[in-house]
């Protein structure tokens, strides 16, 4: 389509006419300065302060020097194991029958699909981090409960486990040194000098941190609301949430054909691990749960190899 | 259509966007709802920033989450982060590359616009041979040197009032140098493949904050034109705020490519990328 310069001229000035038209008379805003300011104070419900107040409990263990620690440890192994790269001699090729099964059965002939399932474990580990230290330390218990103690001390313990499962993650899957499965279609449907088959990264298999890290903040973040209280008579809600979208994660790993079945089988053993016992040192291995104690029925969440089960007691 | 894009950049672009900014009846937009409470953590949204005196200041604003990092400094005169005028500079440093940009910047109550130069270095990622269609394998082959690019990266974003939600245009022509002939690239800022010359990205949304609220919702569409491929991609999503404080916002983003000539998945959309935003700025 071409314009000839007298129209568009005759456009500018046109556009120009009625911008300046439009600050003239368009009604103005509210401003600061000429308005009251209680009657334009709009009503914030979910505000600071919107949900209860909650208190760090007086008997549970604080974040201490031990704590920092070990996440300091946790972050050594993780960066020296980087650092150091995987073990040459690894299992390279293919994986166990059992892990040859799997993925054989699930596996996506479409590379798109595997691409997209790629995308959608990356995209829920984030969401499984950002919710942990943004959703729930910051904006749950720091915001909106305007308890800020708790809020520091969630983000600790949540920075704990992450550091911990990443150092473990990292150090087993350099020293180990495991191909990935996606490692064997290098020179054939891959190109072997693309990144995918030139990295370090090609043999970091076992075991899956993607999956270990999404279960380690799934039983964290259950931990955090059956001590503290934070989903009132329903702390089983986030345990759930939690642990479906980490088996969403471990399942889509192996059809990413980025693990085997049994990394990420590993993955969310260790995960879960770690992500239960550091708060169960913090809270007293469930000696604090004002969320359940006050109800007739409960219910007990329990991750199980890729997946979770929930059993009702009554 | 470069007579329609000279229009957009000409003066008289420049003369309007300028009154835009500046005229009065802006005075309150960019206030955002929630002005009234105390948050614990900093000032409520909307106050500090607006209400402080013009003058040199150097700020920052850094927006951080999982596994990325994207700090800002700038250098001006005005109210920082409200009403300003001055110099941008943007380290951009991840896995696959490394560089910076430097730039002017207008910053007003209704609109904003900056210019700069941009320059790219890549860890393993070539110049790509010119071809119809890409996927997220071609990217990631490290096949002759190393790319790198400088970019005239310019942007213009205007907010209009429909009541109490607002219309916001971005426009983001952007000029790329350094590519060699019968190549592309991918262009890490704008995550498309383009080639020499010029890029245009635009988005129209319209913000509005959920009653009773301050978490902002603005659905959001995004064309992105390439000159030299002659092709368009287009996303379409929603973006989200949640304002802590005048220093605290988490924002997140879900732009999934709906038509593109490319197969790049992740690497060429916005999936629920979590962050942090922190502002500040000298007194």
């Amino acid at each position: 389509m071409r314009f000839r310069p007298r129209t568009l001229r005759f456009a500018h000035v046109l556009a120009a006419w009625l911008a300046l038209a439009y600050a003239a008379l368009a009604p103005r805003p509210a401003c600061a300065e000429d308005s009251d300011p209680k009657a334009e104070e709009p009503a914030i419900r979910l505000g600071p302060g919107a949900l209860p107040a909650v208190e760090y409990p007086k008997t549970a263990v604080r974040f201490g020097v031990v704590d920092a620690v070990l996440s300091g440890l946790g972050a050594s192994m993780a960066l020296g194991a980087t650092i150091a790269g995987p073990a040459g001699d690894g299992p390279h090729g293919t994986g166990t029958p059992f892990d040859e099964s799997v993925r054989t059965a699930l596996l996506p002939s479409s590379f798109d699909v595997q691409l997209l399932f790629r995308d959608t474990s990356d995209a829920l580990l984030g969401v499984a981090l950002s919710y942990a230290f943004i959703g729930d330390a910051l904006i749950h218990a720091s915001w909106l409960r305007k308890s800020a103690d708790v809020g520091i001390q969630m983000a600790l313990i949540d920075s704990e486990v992450t550091l911990l499962t990443l150092g473990v993650s990292q150090l087993t899957a350099n020293a180990v040194g495991r191909e990935r499965p996606f490692g064997r279609t290098c020179g054939s449907e891959l190109d072997p000098d693309s990144a995918q088959c030139t990295w370090n990264d090609r043999y970091l298999s076992f075991f899956s941190t993607h999956t270990s890290l999404t279960f380690a903040m799934a039983a964290v973040t259950c931990a955090h609301h059956n001590a503290l209280g934070l989903s009132g008579r329903h702390p089983w809600i986030p345990c759930a949430v939690g642990f479906t979208a980490a088996a969403a994660t471990a399942f889509s790993r192996i059809m990413a054909d980025q693990h085997y079945a049994t990394d990420v089988l590993t993955g969310a053993a260790v995960g879960t691990l770690i992500g239960f016992a550091v708060p169960a040192v913090h809270y007293g291995f469930g000696r604090f749960r004002p969320g359940g104690s006050a109800s007739p029925t409960h219910v007990v969440v329990l991750p199980t190899f890729g997946g979770v089960s929930v059993t009702g007691v009554w | 259509m470069r007579r329609l894009l000279a229009g957009l950049t000409g003066a008289k672009a420049v003369v309007l966007l300028a009154l835009w900014a500046r005229l009065g009846w802006a005075q309150g937009l960019a206030t955002a709802p929630g002005a009234g409470f105390q948050s614990p953590l900093g000032s409520p949204p909307g106050t500090r920033w607006s209400g402080g005196r013009e003058r040199w200041f150097v700020s920052g604003r850094i927006d951080g989450g999982f596994l990325f990092l994207r700090p800002r400094v700038s250098v001006g005169y005005g109210r920082p982060h409200y009403d300003w005028l001055g110099l941008d500079v943007v380290p951009t440093v991840s896995f696959s590359a490394a560089g910076g940009y430097v730039g002017a910047k207008v910053e007003g109550k209704f609109a904003q616009f900056r210019s700069g130069i941009l320059y790219q270095y890549s860890f393993n990622r070539s110049y790509l041979p010119a071809a119809p269609s890409y996927d997220v394998r071609d990217i990631d082959v490290l096949d002759g040197p190393r790319a790198s690019y400088f970019l005239w990266d310019s942007e213009v974003e205007v907010y209009l009032p429909l009541g109490r939600p607002r219309l916001r245009y971005q426009a983001q022509p952007v000029f790329a140098a350094g590519i060699p002939e019968d190549h592309n690239l991918y262009l890490d800022n704008l995550r498309v493949i383009a080639g020499p010359g010029l890029t245009l990205r635009q988005r129209l949304g319209v913000e509005f904050f959920w009653p009773g609220t301050t978490i902002g919702i603005t659905p959001d569409v995004e064309v992105v034109w390439l000159e030299a491929r002659s092709a368009v991609v287009v996303r379409a999503g929603v973006q989200l705020r949640w304002l802590l404080s005048d220093e605290f916002e988490v924002r997140t983003t879900f732009l999934p490519v709906w038509s593109s000539p490319d197969h790049l998945g992740r690497a060429s959309s916005d999936i629920l990328e979590f962050s942090l935003r922190w502002r500040w700025a000298t007194n």
